[in-house]
């Protein structure tokens, strides 16, 4: 007990804990500003750290705060002004957003602060005291798992398609031929690229996604003459404890669903976020209030990709090998300053590895006190005047899309998909099966096409290793569900 | 008469200006460009020698990460920089891949190198619960059970890719190379036994050989390697092979001769700095120096040996299946889902089909308008530069939007240009053109 205290202790350093702070409130701004992503938050203040003459312990504060900060704070933007500052926050625009264009924005931002917090501590709970068991069931995954679990992701194409799944599996296909683009994932071989080296990595999902909302957003605005939200109808009352309290079933059940996805070496919050919000819908009595403003829908994928941000740091931490984009980054900073996370870690550096605990927690409770803080101030964002906040948005979106690896190309890309974001939502196409599919589309090819390659392949191998089996059975209920429960939900609309 | 004697004056002020600069390079700070993301490892060679060499060249050495098409993308912005030394870029083995796999036209030919500063050998690796103890019996079962060994590498076409397929091609037996996303997520399925082997740098399975779950078969170096004095090299093992990753300095090839030498020596005073070899030990870089004329050597070497592998053979088309069956797949059934809308859509009333609502047509040319300015801005600012163009940007759209009292529209567009503009060019160090692009 004394030697946990000992190693607990430096944790609470007064210096580190301003750190903390200071790295919570900057990802928070990170991640609201369109096209600044957590990934690209950590990667450019990783540096910064080394420079600053930083303890590992000192620079992982820094970096969890910012990658926390970023995660939570992408929602923000995307309750707002339907924009999601981060890939995981696309999920949240389905209902954060026309919640907030009923006035209600304050309570859709305590929402999602709360459901932040409480899978955050879900998914910190279950670092501390899971992790050896969610890595070796990370370590089961191989190429068929994968698959299959991108398959899953891709059904929930027809849960978020809103008013028509055909138009919503047009959409997801429209994103799935798009990730084609570039060098093929196993050959090497550029498809689709014309000739054109900027292809080659494929198309950039942050300039098509910030194309995709904030672009398409803003024609959308202008073309329909839209005006601010006004003031009389802005709600800023708070949600009570007692109505949070009801949803307590799909806090703790995108909680764990979240951590556990974010745990996959290769998974990470934007899978988490979608699935927690199909999950939620697929418990529902009432599955037709989704996409319009529901509670559960803003709670469950927020809860669920904060829960991943946490699961995130399993396979970093025991195994050294990174859960997703933004945690390769964390990883590479240790290995700089000369330690190697993995078991090592947990042997020789327990005063690095409980830290690290305390600083997740901590971030997770700074995050909740500064949203719930700012609440009432970014609501109003909503009554800005849209011909100054119109111009405002183009202005970051264009240095978003620049700012990720100094492309001017990049920028035309968002343009470019803006023009046909907005032509999509005037004819009803959904936006977000593109992200899903921009996510999984990789994910989903290149392990397909990995595990024809294993010496034993054949199709009866998805069915016959039981993780893959039961991802596609549960992808296969998915889309049976969706089909059942849609016809119903237009006769009751009409 | 004025005019001409201005005009002299001015010509004089730049030539004297140009003479200069050319007599004490360097006057201005230099930036390093680094083809791959920030946050791995050639990315932390470059930043923790860029701190040392800033201080031996007096002045301050940048970081310019340019990543993306394989690396790609920032040799070529590296090569086809102006050529005053000023931009040097940290070229990597991949540079001598590019072509030999068709990919871009782009060697180390397109470089005068400056200097190298690093080396990691590739090795193969297995679980420790494999039957395999020695290199011998790993390719003895090889060549008793063609194709049915796999060996997982980072990626297709990369260095430990290669090195695998040198391994092949000496022992004469198949492999099935499972390419990855990255030699971590490779590392990953070894673990979980996916996998019968990986080519990966050592740094990546170092403490895994540590903790006894993996074992090397053999290091693709001249000699032993400090981290792993049990592991043997290939040579020992019965394989003639020598291969793994490198990375250096290059700089444009009208380079002068003066100033590639101002970087070599400022360099390597850099390389040979106690912070600089700490840094580089703690992350696990190999150290590795060349001068000027040996690093070309070396590098015509390295271009040869990979344009040799890859002449004639089908090594990488080999290993994979059909690059086209997957987007043909979505191809088709986009097809025919779009049969099915438009089934659909003929059966209903075509006024139900617009979800969003009429617009009317002025509307519609507004938004038409805010496209095309915006299409407009995205052009200038690589032309006029960010401050300028966005100002206009910003006052041109307050207009159309109906925002018209002068002093709003200047007063908006003036401070959120300034606000934007020392976050990102200060704070987040995004290399903006300022002013004129």
């Amino acid at each position: 007990m004394e030697n946990l205290i000992h190693l607990i202790g430096p944790a609470f350093d007064p210096f580190l804990l301003i750190i903390l702070a200071t790295g919570v409130l900057s990802g928070i701004l990170i991640g609201a500003l369109p096209g600044l992503t957590a990934t690209m938050g950590v990667t450019l203040l990783m540096p910064f750290t080394l420079g600053m003459g930083l303890t590992p312990q000192g620079s992982m504060a820094m970096l969890i705060g910012i990658y926390v900060g970023a995660i939570y704070g992408g929602s923000i933007t995307a309750i707002l002004i339907a924009t999601p500052g981060t890939p995981a926050s696309a999920a949240t625009l389905l209902d954060g957003f026309p919640l907030s264009q009923r006035g209600e924005g304050g309570k859709a931002i305590v929402l999602t602060t709360v459901a932040s917090f409480v899978g955050g501590m879900i998914g910190t709970a279950m670092l501390v005291f899971l992790s050896p068991q969610l890595s070796s069931f990370g370590l089961r995954f191989s190429s068929p798992e994968y698959f299959a679990l991108a398959v899953f992701g891709l059904s929930m194409i027809i849960s978020i398609s809103g008013g028509d799944v055909v138009k919503g599996v047009l959409s997801g296909l429209f994103g799935l031929l798009l990730a084609t683009i570039g060098l093929d994932p196993i050959n090497g071989t550029p498809r689709f690229c014309f000739g054109v080296i900027e292809l080659y990595e494929g198309v950039g999902f942050i300039p098509v996604l910030i194309g995709l909302y904030a672009f398409a957003q803003v024609f959308s605005d202008i073309a329909q003459k839209k005006k601010e939200v006004s003031v009389a109808k802005l709600n800023l009352t708070f949600p009570s404890i007692r109505e949070l309290a009801r949803y307590w079933v799909s806090f703790i059940r995108s909680g764990v669903l979240g951590t556990s996805i974010g745990a996959l070496p290769g998974a990470g919050c934007d899978i988490a976020a979608f699935v927690g919000y199909n999950e939620a819908k697929r418990f529902s009595k009432k599955p037709e209030l989704f996409g319009k403003g529901n509670p559960e829908g803003i709670i469950s994928p927020e809860a669920s990709k904060s829960g991943a941000t946490a699961g995130a740091m399993i396979p970093m931490m025991t195994l050294g090998v990174p859960g997703d984009a933004v945690t390769a980054v964390m990883l590479n900073g240790l290995i700089i300053q000369g330690l190697q996370p993995g078991p090592l870690l947990f042997r020789d550096h327990l005063d690095v590895v409980y830290p690290i605990f305390i600083f997740i927690f901590l971030a997770y409770f700074a995050t909740c006190i500064a949203g719930l803080s700012l609440t009432r101030v970014l609501a109003r964002i909503v009554l800005v005047d849209k011909s100054i906040l119109l111009p405002l948005i183009c202005v970051l979106s264009v240095m978003g899309a620049y700012a990720i690896r100094f492309s001017a190309f990049d920028v035309f890309v968002a343009i470019g998909m803006g023009a046909v974001g907005y032509g999509m939502r005037r004819y009803g196409f959904p936006a977000a099966p593109i992200v899903l599919a921009l996510i999984l589309g990789p994910m989903a090819e290149s392990n397909l096409r990995r595990a024809l390659m294993l010496p034993d392949a054949g199709a009866m191998m998805f069915l016959t290793r039981p993780i893959s089996a039961v991802l596609l059975v549960i992808a296969a209920g998915t889309v049976l569900f969706g089909l059942l429960r849609t016809p119903a939900k237009r006769i009751s609309a009409e | 008469m004025m005019r001409t004697c201005i005009f002299c004056f001015l010509l004089l002020l730049l030539t004297a200006g140009c003479a200069q600069q050319s007599a004490r390079f360097p006057s201005k700070s230099i930036t390093v460009v680094v083809p791959w993301d920030a946050g791995g490892g050639t990315d932390a060679l470059a930043r923790s020698i860029a701190n040392q060499a800033g201080r031996e060249l007096g002045q301050v050495v940048n970081v310019l990460n340019r990543s993306g098409g394989a690396g790609a993308i920032g040799h070529s912005f590296g090569a086809a920089a102006r050529p005053d030394g000023y931009t040097v870029t940290m070229i990597t083995y991949e540079l001598c891949t590019y072509e030999p796999l068709g990919r871009v036209e782009l060697s180390p030919l397109n470089f005068k190198p400056v200097i190298q500063l690093n080396e990691d050998p590739a090795a193969i690796t297995v679980h420790a619960d494999s039957p395999w103890k020695t290199l011998k019996e790993f390719t003895e079962y090889a060549r008793q059970h063609p194709g049915e060994v796999t060996i997982g590498n980072s990626g297709p076409g990369a260095v430990w890719h290669i090195g695998a397929l040198k391994l092949e091609k000496l022992a004469g037996v198949r492999f099935t190379h499972v390419p990855h996303n990255g030699a971590k997520p490779a590392v990953t399925q070894l673990l979980g036994k996916h996998l019968d082997a990986v080519s990966v740098s050592p740094a990546e399975v170092l403490q895994f050989l540590e903790l006894g779950t993996l074992r090397c078969l053999g290091v693709m170096s001249e000699h032993r390697i400090p981290e792993l004095p049990d592991a043997p090299t290939c040579r020992e093992a019965g394989y003639d092979l020598v291969h793994g990753t490198w990375r250096g300095l290059a700089v444009p090839p009208e380079t002068p001769d003066e100033i590639v030498s101002i970087l070599e020596q400022g360099f390597k005073k850099g390389y040979d700095s106690p912070d600089f070899q700490e840094t580089a030990r703690k992350a696990l870089l190999g150290l590795r120096y060349r001068d000027s004329q040996q690093f070309k050597e070396f590098l015509d070497g390295e271009l040869e040996s990979v344009t040799e592998l890859f002449s004639g053979s089908d090594l990488i088309i080999r290993s994979g299946s059909n690059v086209t069956m997957v987007p043909r797949f979505y191809g088709v059934l986009f097809l025919i889902f779009a049969v099915i809308l438009a089934a659909k859509a003929m059966k209903k009333i075509p006024s139900s089909e617009n979800e969003v609502g009429e617009i009317s047509s002025s509307a519609f040319k507004l938004t038409l308008l805010s496209f095309v300015i915006l299409l407009a801005y995205a052009v200038f600012m690589f032309v006029l530069g960010y401050i300028l163009s966005t100002i206009l940007y910003l006052a041109v759209m307050f207009y159309v939007l109906g925002e018209r009292r002068p002093l709003a529209v200047g007063a908006y567009s003036v401070s959120i240009v300034f606000i934007v503009y020392v976050v990102f060019k200060s704070i987040l160090d995004v290399p903006i053109p300022g002013f004129w692009g």
